[in-house]
């Protein structure tokens, strides 16, 4: 379980989370929606401990990995992975080194096994057969998919997912939100996941958070989100204005 | 009006300042979380021979070129500069060899490596760093500092004064060229100047320097491209500041390296 609590963080005089309070449950997909800028990948950033939050606590599985030692925040780091955005996969290596690293730091398998895991992964992620190319020979989709290869293959409980669909087609966007769901099915996973992406987010919610300035102002499940009230949370999930001109002066801001 | 503007000023000043305090910190940090990790052993012995190849072999031509030149002009210089003076190129080879090994070789190494290795390093990790693979290598268990830096850091500190060296031999071959073909000295002559005159003190003064120089590179160099920021420009203002500080700090030192080794009497 992740325990979020009241996590503050500033860059400069810039306050990007203020007191936010957030616990994911084991097994579950919570998805954080909010506009560029409003802090998701830093609360993300936060939570995984690359980023230290000024005040507040991160308690995963009973540790807070805000206070720990480097050697706790090592090992809670072995139950956790991270989709970047950008994939960022290891450029100077082939997909399958890509793929085996984490296999090779945190498990002790020996190479036959490491061998057969990543084609294991690289199938489940439908890219069989490209363990010799590099990422550079690589489309945005297949990035994505080989870094989400990369985070299951030594099998973490939680994977923390950032903007895994940004800037795919419909097609492929589907394609990674299922890869999602099937993880959650087969592995039980406990995920964050960041996007802009409405289709995707009630595709794979289980839960659905709204930051806004900093603060969360919104949470419930995909069916809530649909239906509430809340007027910013409707602007962003059905990309409506205003009728009181809130909108315009949200985006002058 | 113009008070506030004195404490804006001020204010900027010290703003600057606590910055470049942050820096060396930061680079002290880093300096001293490479040493850890060297002193528990956790070295990839792969990575560390692949850089040395890599610093080492591809360094090797350009550092052969110019020590080659270096040895000429000095040759050329000295002689004529001594033959004005004693109307016969005396000294020649002594001249020549002291120049070469005590300050211009390990000099010109290190200003080569800084241009090539150190540039290349920060290049590398700054991309790294822009592309969020530095915290990848983190999410995966790594300490990038441990997985990159620590090679880079041996494989420079081990491999820069076997280059120095390198360049002290070439440079006085150049020297020997020019003093054979231009002051009809014969290459006997001009190397018992260099033997007779120069003990191993002086090799081991050269090569001490190099150490140094070599750590001012790679901790410059790694330093800069961990903390590179915005994108492609961020990469290269990281490496145009990594080769300038590099440069800098070497020719700085340069001088109170020179200043204890004397005192030490290893010259």
């Amino acid at each position: 379980m992740i325990d979020i609590l009241h996590v503050y963080k500033s860059f400069g005089p810039k306050k990007i989370l203020i007191d936010v309070n957030l616990t994911v449950e084991k097994g579950k997909t919570l998805v954080v929606l909010g506009g560029s800028g409003t802090g998701k990948s830093i609360l993300l950033k936060t939570t995984i401990g690359l980023i230290k939050p000024d005040a507040g606590k991160i308690i995963i599985d009973g540790t807070d990995i805000t206070h720990c030692s480097a050697e706790d925040l090592q090992k809670v780091r072995k139950n956790m992975g991270y989709v970047f955005q950008e994939a960022a996969l290891f450029d100077s290596m082939s997909i399958a080194d890509n793929v085996a690293f984490g296999l090779r730091q945190m498990t002790t398998l020996n190479p036959t096994q490491i061998k057969q895991r990543i084609e294991e992964v690289l199938s489940f992620v439908g890219l069989k057969g490209i363990e010799h190319l590099k990422p550079s020979e690589l489309s945005g989709g297949m990035k994505k998919r080989v870094a989400i290869a990369r985070t299951i293959a030594y099998q973490p409980e939680y994977i923390f997912y950032d903007e895994p669909t940004t800037g795919l087609d419909p097609i492929m966007t589907r394609v990674i939100s299922g890869l999602i769901i099937n993880l959650r099915q087969k592995m039980n996973t406990t995920s964050i996941v960041v996007t802009h992406d409405m289709a995707s987010a009630f595709m794979i919610a289980d839960e659905i958070v709204m930051l806004y300035e900093g603060k969360i102002i919104f949470r419930g499940t995909a069916e809530e989100t649909k239906n509430t009230d809340n007027p910013i949370v409707r602007e962003f999930v059905y990309g409506l204005s205003q009728p009181d001109g809130n909108s315009q002066e949200r985006s002058n801001q | 009006m113009a008070i506030a503007r004195k404490k804006d000023f001020l204010n900027e000043l010290s703003t600057l300042w606590t910055r470049r305090l942050e820096g060396l910190g930061s680079a002290f940090l880093m300096t001293m979380e490479t040493f850890k990790w060297i002193l528990r052993g956790k070295i990839s012995a792969k990575n560390t021979i692949d850089q040395m190849f890599e610093i080492g072999n591809r360094s090797m031509p350009i550092i052969c070129l110019t020590s080659f030149c270096m040895g000429m002009v000095l040759a050329l210089q000295s002689g004529t500069a001594l033959t004005n003076m004693f109307n016969e190129p005396v000294f020649v080879g002594m001249l020549t060899g002291f120049s070469i090994v005590l300050e211009l070789g390990p000099l010109i190494t290190a200003i080569v490596v800084a241009g090539r290795v150190g540039a290349a390093i920060t290049a590398e990790l700054g991309s790294m760093k822009v592309t969020e693979q530095l915290d990848a290598l983190y999410t995966l268990g790594t300490s990038p500092v441990q997985y990159l830096a620590v090679p880079r850091f041996i494989a420079i500190i081990f491999t820069l004064p076997f280059l120095v060296a390198f360049a002290d031999v070439i440079g006085i071959l150049g020297g020997c060229l020019v003093s054979v073909s231009t002051w009809d000295l014969s290459a006997y002559q001009f190397m018992s100047d260099i033997t007779n005159n120069m003990g191993w003190r002086s090799v081991v003064h050269g090569l001490i320097k190099s150490v140094f120089y070599a750590l001012i590179i790679v901790v410059v160099a790694c330093y800069k491209g961990f903390s590179t920021r915005g994108g492609a420009t961020g990469v290269g203002k990281a490496v145009t500041s990594a080769v300038m500080y590099s440069l800098v700090c070497v020719l700085v030192s340069d001088y109170f390296l020179t200043l204890v080794l004397v005192w030490l009497k290893i010259k």
